[in-house]
C-alpha cells in the first residue's frame, strides 16, 4: 500500500506515521508526508497513492474544497480531523472513513480494514461522487446514477441523462463508498438497483438489467437469481 | 439635561418680551357695555322695553352665549368711546363671530352686511359665521359713537357663543398671524401624535404611547376644530356640524388624555381608569369649566399625585398640565394661546429627543448584548479544535515519551484552568493574559515540535485588557503560517501616549498576500471583545516586510 499523510502538526504527524507503520507493517510500500497544501499538491502530482490521510484544518484553511477535488482521484481518502461535526458532510462527498481526533491504533486499524474489504460495516455512505469535467469538479448525486462500469483502472459512471463520465477510482473502491442499493451485479458492473427498469432473461443464460435511459448491462447468473428473488418478494 | 434646561428658558423669555409690545396694537375705540334689544318681527323696529344691558370690563372684546341672550330678531348696541390718544391715524376693525344674518351700522351709516335682511328684518339670504368690517376713522376725541348690529338668527339650541372684537388693523393682522402660527403648532402636535402612534405600533408593549399619541392627535383635532369654528367662514347654520365634530373629539380627548396620563405613570388598576369618565360626567353638572380644560385639570391632578409619589416623569407632566390648564384660565394666556402651545411644543421636542436618546441607548445595549453572544458563540467554536488536537498530541507524547507527555498534560490543565477563569470577565490584568499565552506557546511547542519565543517591549503587565486578544493573535499566526519545526519569535510592543495605548504585535509571515483577508473567527473575537469594553478603538493588520503586523489602539 502506498500512503500519503497530510497533517500540519508535527506530533500528530509522527503519531499517524508510527501507528500506520505498526498496523500495515510490510504491506506498507511507501509512506510520504506533507505539512502544507503546496507540498501535498507536489506529492500528488509526482506519485501514485492508494490511500490519503488528510487533516481538514490545514493552516487554518477549510479543507472541504480540497476534499471535493481529492475524492475524485483514484485513491481512497481518510479524513483525520478535530471537526467532528462535519463528519457527515465528508462522508457525503465520498471519503472512505472519518477518524475523529484523538485517535488510537485500534481506530486506524478499523479504517484500513474497511479499505481492505474485511470490514464491511458502514453506516455512512457517499451522497455524491466527484468527477472531473474539463478541469472543474462536478458533484454527481448518486440517485442520478444508473450504473457504473469498469474501465481499466478507472470507472465510467452512467447517469440517467444518458451521459457517461469517467472516474479515477476502480469499481471495487467506488463500491466501498456507495450505499447498499449499489450492487456488484457483474465483475465489470455496479448497478443502482433503485434505477433499474427491468430484468431480462435472455436465451443462453444471458441476463440483462435494463435502465430508463435505454441502456442495459449484463448480469452474472448468480446475481440474476438473487435479484429475481429479491424483486419478487 | 443642560440643553433641555436652556430650551425651557427660551419660551419664558419670549413671553416676557412680548408682554410689553401688546398694548401698541389696541384699537382707538372701545365699549363699556352691551345693550341688547328684541325687534318686532313685523316692523323690524326695536322694542324698547326689551332692553338688556350687560356691563363689561374689557373694552375691546366680548364673548357671550348666543341663544339665551339674543332673541330671534335682535339688535345689539355698543356705545363707543375713545380709549387711546388719537396720536396716529390708524383705523379700527370690528370682527364679528356672530352666527346670524345682520346689518352693521356705525351711528346712522350702514358699514356692512352679513347676508341679506328684508326691510322688516326678515332673513332673505343666510349670513356667514365670521365677518370683519373697517370702522370709519374718528376725527375728534369728543364725539360719541354707537355701533348697531341689527339681525336675525335661527338657532334654537344653546350651542354657540357670539364674539365681538374691536381691534386696530395691525392688531387684527397680528391676531391672524398668531392664529396661523397656532395652526402650525397644532400641526406639530398632530405630527408628534402620529410619531407616538407609530412608536406604539412598532413596540406594542407600551400602551401609554397609544394613548399619548391619540391624545395628541385628538387635541390637535379639537384645537383645529376650534380654530376652524372661528376661522372658517361658512353659512352660520353649518356651525352646528362643526360643533358636533368638535364635541366628539372633545369627548374622545376627555377620556384619552387621562388614560394616557395614568399609563405614563404606571397606574394600572381598573378603577383608576374610571376617572377618565369624570370630565364627561361633569358636563352634566353645574361645574362651569368646559370639557377640555376640565380634562387638563384632571390630568394635572393625576400628575400631582404622581409627583407626591415620586414617580418618574411626574415633574414634567405636572408642568405640561399646569401650562395647559393655565392656557385656558389665565386671561393673558387665553388671549395668546400660541405662546403656551409654543412652550408645550418645546417640551414635546425635548421629550422626543429624550426618547430618541433612550432608544439609541437601548439599541447600543442590544448591540452590546449581541456582541456578547457572538463572543460566547465564537468561544465555543474555537475551543474544541484546540482541545482535541492537544489531546491527540498528548496521547502521542505519553506513548512515546511519557515524562514529556505528563508535562504536556500539566500545561494543558493549567491552560484550561486559566481559560475558564478569565473568559467570564471583560477585562483582566495583562500579566494573567501573558501567563495564558506563555502556557499556550509551550503546548504548541509540544504539538508542533518547534521553539516559540514571545518578546515583550515596554509592555505594562499591570494594566487591564480584554482576555485572549494576544492569544488569538498568536493562534492566528501559528495556524496560518507553516512555521515547521524551527525557532519562531513573536513580538509585542506597547507605546503609550497621553490618552491612548497602542499595541503592535508581529509574527513572521510566510505568505504572499499584500492585503489582509476577510476577518476570520479569531479577528472577529478580538473586535467583539474590544467593542464590549471600549467606546472607541482601532484594529488594523497587514504584511510588513517578512512579518505580519497587527496594531491595536485603545483609550487609556
Amino acid at each position: 500500500m502506498k500512503l500519503l499523510i497530510i497533517e500540519d502538526e508535527a506530533s500528530i504527524m509522527d503519531r499517524l506515521c508510527r501507528l500506520v507503520r505498526n498496523i500495515l507493517g510490510d504491506s506498507l510500500q511507501s509512506l510520504e508526508t506533507a505539512t502544507t497544501l503546496p507540498e501535498a499538491r507536489k506529492q500528488l502530482d509526482q506519485a501514485q497513492f492508494d490511500v490519503l490521510m488528510l487533516d481538514l484544518n490545514l493552516n487554518g484553511q477549510d479543507g472541504f474544497e480540497l476534499l471535493k477535488k481529492l475524492s475524485s482521484r483514484a485513491f481512497h481518502t481518510i479524513v483525520v480531523s478535530a471537526y467532528t461535526q462535519r463528519a457527515i458532510e465528508a462522508y457525503d462527498l465520498g471519503v472512505i472513513d472519518f477518524i475523529p481526533k484523538p485517535f488510537d491504533e485500534e481506530r486506524i486499524k478499523q479504517s484500513f480494514k474497511r479499505i481492505l474489504g474485511s470490514d464491511t460495516q458502514r453506516s455512512h455512505f457517499a451522497k455524491f461522487l466527484a468527477v472531473r469535467n474539463h478541469g472543474r469538479i462536478e458533484l454527481v448525486p448518486i440517485q442520478d446514477i444508473e450504473y457504473i462500469q469498469a474501465d481499466g483502472p478507472c470507472s465510467l459512471i452512467a447517469q440517467k441523462d444518458g451521459s457517461l463520465r469517467s472516474h479515477d477510482k476502480m469499481l471495487k473502491d467506488l463500491h466501498q463508498l456507495l450505499p447498499p442499493q449499489f450492487d456488484r451485479v457483474h465483475k465489470s458492473y455496479l448497478a443502482n438497483l433503485e434505477s433499474i427498469s427491468g430484468l431480462y432473461n435472455g436465451g443462453n443464460h444471458k441476463h440483462t438489467l435494463t435502465f430508463p435511459s435505454g441502456r442495459d448491462i449484463p448480469l452474472s447468473r448468480s446475481k440474476a437469481k438473487e435479484l429475481r428473488n429479491k424483486l419478487e418478494s | 439635561m443642560r440643553l433641555s434646561r436652556l430650551l425651557h428658558l427660551i419660551p419664558l423669555a419670549l413671553l416676557l418680551v412680548s408682554a410689553d409690545s401688546l398694548h401698541a396694537l389696541d384699537p382707538n375705540l372701545g365699549f363699556d357695555r352691551i345693550e341688547i334689544f328684541e325687534r318686532s318681527p313685523d316692523t323690524g323696529d326695536i322694542i324698547p322695553a326689551s332692553k338688556h344691558v350687560i356691563e363689561h370690563d374689557y373694552p375691546f372684546a366680548t364673548n357671550l352665549k348666543l341663544v339665551p341672550l339674543l332673541p330671534r330678531h335682535f339688535e345689539i348696541r355698543l356705545p363707543l368711546s375713545l380709549k387711546n390718544d388719537l396720536t396716529s391715524s390708524k383705523s379700527d376693525v370690528i370682527s364679528l363671530y356672530l352666527g346670524a344674518t345682520f346689518e352693521l351700522y356705525f351711528d346712522q351709516q350702514l358699514i356692512g352686511t352679513n347676508g341679506i335682511l328684508s326691510p322688516t328684518g326678515q332673513e332673505i339670504e343666510v349670513g356667514r359665521s365670521y365677518n370683519s368690517f373697517a370702522l370709519p376713522k374718528v376725527d375728534s376725541p369728543q364725539t360719541k359713537h354707537t355701533l348697531r348690529i341689527r339681525g336675525t338668527h335661527t338657532h334654537t339650541a344653546d350651542k354657540h357663543n357670539f364674539i365681538i372684537v374691536l381691534n386696530s388693523l395691525e392688531g387684527s393682522l397680528s391676531a391672524t398671524r398668531t392664529t396661523t402660527i397656532t395652526y402650525c403648532l397644532f400641526l406639530g402636535f398632530a405630527l408628534f401624535g402620529v410619531y407616538l402612534l407609530a412608536y406604539f405600533l412598532l413596540n406594542r408593549k407600551l400602551p401609554q404611547y397609544l394613548f399619548l399619541g391619540l391624545s395628541c392627535l385628538l387635541f390637535s383635532l379639537y384645537a383645529v376644530n376650534k380654530l376652524f369654528y372661528y376661522q372658517l367662514n361658512v353659512e352660520y347654520p353649518n356651525l352646528d356640524t362643526i360643533a358636533l365634530i368638535a364635541n366628539f373629539s372633545n369627548i374622545a380627548l376627555s377620556t384619552c388624555a387621562p388614560i394616557a396620563t395614568l399609563l405614563v405613570f404606571g397606574y394600572r388598576r381598573p378603577w383608576m381608569f374610571l376617572l377618565s369618565l369624570a370630565p364627561l360626567v361633569a358636563s352634566f353638572t353645574p361645574i362651569p369649566l368646559y370639557i377640555v380644560p376640565r380634562t387638563f385639570l384632571l390630568c394635572l391632578g393625576i400628575s400631582l399625585v404622581a409627583l407626591f409619589q415620586k414617580r418618574p416623569h411626574a415633574f414634567y407632566s405636572t408642568l405640561i398640565c399646569s401650562l395647559l390648564v393655565a392656557s385656558y384660565q389665565v386671561p393673558f394666556l387665553v388671549n395668546n394661546q400660541a405662546y403656551s402651545f409654543g412652550v408645550l411644543m418645546v417640551f414635546f421636542l425635548v421629550s422626543t429627543i429624550n426618547l430618541l436618546i433612550q432608544e439609541s441607548r437601548q439599541r447600543n445595549q442590544t448591540q452590546l448584548r449581541n456582541a456578547r453572544l457572538q463572543l460566547e458563540l465564537l468561544k465555543s467554536k474555537i475551543q474544541p479544535h484546540f482541545v482535541l488536537n492537544s489531546l491527540t498530541s498528548a496521547i502521542e507524547w505519553i506513548e512515546t515519551n511519557p515524562q514529556q507527555g505528563v508535562k504536556l498534560i500539566q500545561e494543558l490543565a493549567k491552560e484550561f484552568d486559566l481559560l475558564s477563569a478569565i473568559s467570564e470577565q471583560a477585562l483582566i490584568p495583562f500579566e494573567t493574559e501573558l501567563e495564558s499565552c506563555r502556557t499556550y506557546l509551550r503546548i504548541m511547542e509540544y504539538r508542533k515540535k518547534a521553539r516559540y519565543e514571545l518578546k515583550l517591549i515596554n509592555v505594562n503587565e499591570q494594566a487591564e485588557l480584554p482576555p485572549a486578544i494576544l492569544r488569538n493573535l498568536l493562534e492566528n499566526a501559528l495556524s496560518h503560517n507553516a512555521y515547521g519545526q524551527g525557532h519562531i519569535v513573536f513580538q509585542l510592543r506597547e507605546t503609550a501616549s497621553k490618552r491612548q495605548r497602542q499595541f503592535e504585535f508581529s509574527a513572521p509571515y510566510l505568505g504572499s498576500e499584500t492585503t489582509p483577508p476577510p476577518d476570520g473567527t479569531g479577528i472577529k473575537y478580538i473586535k467583539a471583545r474590544l467593542a464590549e469594553s471600549y467606546p472607541n478603538w482601532s484594529f488594523e493588520h497587514g504584511p510588513q516586510d517578512t512579518r505580519w503586523v497587527t496594531k491595536i489602539q485603545l483609550p487609556k
